[in-house]
């Protein structure tokens, strides 16, 4: 790996653009295609905090959320250019962050296991001592479940994606995809449970 | 994209706002791998778990079936040397015998090869019989209460033209050896009998070949033992979830009758068949790539084919006339392609991202090869399976084909079923 491949920060004389943290999103967006560190800073700090809750949905800790974080910004900057302006500057870094997440959960988790649940239905998930529970509890749950396991819960449940989108995204059969959302939401609510036993 | 009600429409709702505090060294750190001066995070990818264990128990199971595969040749080597020394010896040893005036049907004799050949050097001209060991005329003379009877294969030659009218002429199978002179022989014609004993292999009963042992033994030409011949087949390989086409030829070597050692050329080729697995493109140099992307891209999506050259070698041990089992071994060379297959009509997965660079991937300017580093050039797989001879000339081939290797060290497409070569196949062979 090239660590040198990084776009450089150009000195903020040659460029007319004058970034500040309340600039529209296109102005911070030509400030990073120039390689303007300081639009890049303020780009990262917008819209750190919400894409770090969607690497909180794919990560198993904090730790892994800010590299996933870290990498899936890296690429935003180096392809910030290819931005045409359709949608919002949010949704595509979004889903720069989104895919950069999955691709890491690709890496790390394996998908061997192939089982068929074409006729099986969803697990009834017990939503009542779910929704008792907070949003960072609950994520907290998610991140304990295996990496495939996570990757499809997370999409599924939390991305709103079908199986065959998830399917096709981590390159694994809809049966697959059905099984681990079943198995993701077996274990969570045992650890849901788990969580009341000993809170009571 | 459709609201989906399955008891986390409330979660779906607060994620729509959710942000979640970045650490304080967030931007630091981001500026350091902006500068170069820190890698790009990545995935601890965990440690490659291979088989080998397994792969080590096939292999020493295929040492196991070759090792009884030459213990098993060298008995039935050992007994076919018997069974064609016997018949030469028997009925094709070139006595000259003297004519002998006939005698009375209750005495019969028996000579040895050597006291023949003795006496017609001593004496050229025609004499009567020959003299005869008292000890052999006396073991003869007791065959009134014959031994158990084994018989012997069926003769080789003619004697039909032997001139020597005075001599009584023995079929073969009539011979009926006495296992308590090994060197005589008797004869089940109540006539005057001159044969010549030749000295014999003495070996113990249970090494002399039965009739029924003999019509057991495969049909085949003694003349074509440790020949070679030549064929060509065509097939399926079945994996996981796509059949593909197989073709080839083979060449085999008849090591003895019950043994055959098959070698052979292979193609085949497996592609994506479903829109997942090998329909993502790999990684390129050495930026974060996002393959998740190939998939649901509307322009550039392409197809990954990867084509075999096999090179098998089995062993197939006969099991009666038309049935051979099989084990082995194969070598394999990969190489594979990208190509594009045109567009991905699914407007709900259109975003930004469609013409961003991530999604331009070099094999869908064009069939070009992949990156070398992402498969092994090479494979090793192990094979077992069954040939079995419905014509002369066509057999039908099934065997088991078991990978021993990950075909791609990217550790995202391993322990995934296409990316490992194990299949059964079927084929249909010509032989000539």
């Amino acid at each position: 790996m090239d660590f040198a491949l990084g776009p450089k920060s150009l000195p903020s004389m040659s460029t007319t653009i004058v970034c500040k943290p309340d600039s529209s999103d296109e102005v911070l967006r030509q400030g990073c295609i120039k390689g303007d560190r300081l639009a890049q800073k303020y780009v990262y700090d917008r819209y750190g905090g919400y894409m770090m809750g969607v690497c909180m949905r794919y990560a198993n800790g904090k730790e892994e959320a800010m590299d996933m974080l870290n990498a899936g910004f890296f690429k935003v900057f180096q392809k910030v250019g290819q931005f045409e302006g359709r949608g919002s500057f949010k949704a595509w870094i979004a889903k720069v962050i989104m895919y950069t997440c999955i691709d890491w959960l690709r890496r790390q988790a394996s998908y061997r296991k192939r089982m068929d649940f074409e006729t099986s239905g969803d697990i009834p998930v017990d939503n009542e001592a779910m929704q008792n529970l907070a949003l960072e509890e609950l994520l907290e749950l998610v991140q304990q479940l295996p990496a495939a396991t996570r990757a499809v819960f997370s999409l599924y449940t939390l991305d709103g994606y079908n199986h065959r989108e998830i399917a096709d995204m981590l390159g694994i059969s809809e049966g697959t995809s059905k099984w681990h959302l079943s198995d993701g939401k077996k274990k969570l609510r045992e650890m849901i449970k788990l969580s009341e036993h000993e809170g009571a | 994209m459709k609201e989906r009600k399955d008891g986390f429409q409330h979660l779906r709702k607060q994620l729509e706002d959710f942000e979640h505090e970045v650490p304080s060294t967030g931007w630091k750190e981001m500026s350091a791998i902006l500068d170069g001066e820190r890698p790009v995070p990545q995935p601890a990818v965990p440690e490659k778990t291979r088989r080998r264990f397994a792969g080590w128990i096939w292999f020493a199971g295929a040492l196991v079936l070759v090792g009884s595969g030459v213990w098993l040749s060298a008995q039935q080597e050992q007994r076919l040397a018997f069974r064609t020394n016997s018949q030469v010896l028997l009925s094709a040893m070139p006595v000259p015998l003297p004519s002998l005036p006939r005698a009375s049907n209750a005495k019969h004799t028996v000579a040895t090869a050597a006291s023949i050949q003795e006496e017609t050097v001593n004496s050229p001209a025609l004499v009567s019989a020959p003299p005869m060991p008292p000890s052999r005329t006396a073991q003869t003379e007791s065959r009134t209460a014959p031994a158990p009877v084994r018989r012997m294969p069926a003769p080789l030659t003619d004697l039909s033209n032997n001139p020597l009218d005075t001599i009584t002429q023995i079929p073969v199978n009539d011979i009926i050896p006495n296992p308590e002179a090994p060197d005589t022989i008797s004869t089940s014609n109540d006539e005057r009998v001159f044969a010549a004993i030749a000295p014999v292999p003495t070996l113990p009963p249970d090494t002399l070949m039965e009739q029924h042992a003999v019509a057991d033994m495969p049909e085949i030409n003694p003349a074509k033992l440790h020949r070679w011949s030549f064929g060509l087949k065509a097939g399926a390989d079945y994996q996981s979830l796509q059949t593909n086409a197989l073709l080839g030829g083979f060449a085999q070597f008849r090591l003895n009758r019950k043994w055959v050692l098959e070698a052979g050329l292979q193609y085949k080729r497996r592609s994506e068949n479903n829109g997942s697995g090998l329909g993502i493109s790999p990684p390129r140099g050495d930026t974060i790539y996002l393959p998740a992307f190939a998939s649901i891209s509307p322009y550039h999506r392409s197809i990954t084919r990867v084509h075999f050259l096999e090179v098998p070698v089995t062993l197939q041990y006969q099991i009666g006339k038309r049935l051979r089992v099989m084990g082995g071994m194969q070598v394999a060379y990969l190489r594979s392609t990208d190509q594009p297959v045109g567009s991905w009509n699914d407007e709900s997965n259109r975003n930004s991202l469609e013409n961003t660079a991530d999604f331009t991937l070099a094999g869908a300017a064009g069939a070009a090869p992949v990156n070398a580093a992402r498969f092994e050039r090479w494979d090793l797989g192990l094979i077992a399976g069954l040939d079995y001879r419905i014509a002369s000339h066509w057999s039908v081939d099934l065997r088991w084909q078991q990978g021993l290797r990950d075909l791609t060290p990217e550790p995202y497409y391993q322990n995934n079923e296409i990316y490992n070569n194990t299949s059964l196949q079927f084929a249909l062979k010509w032989h000539w």
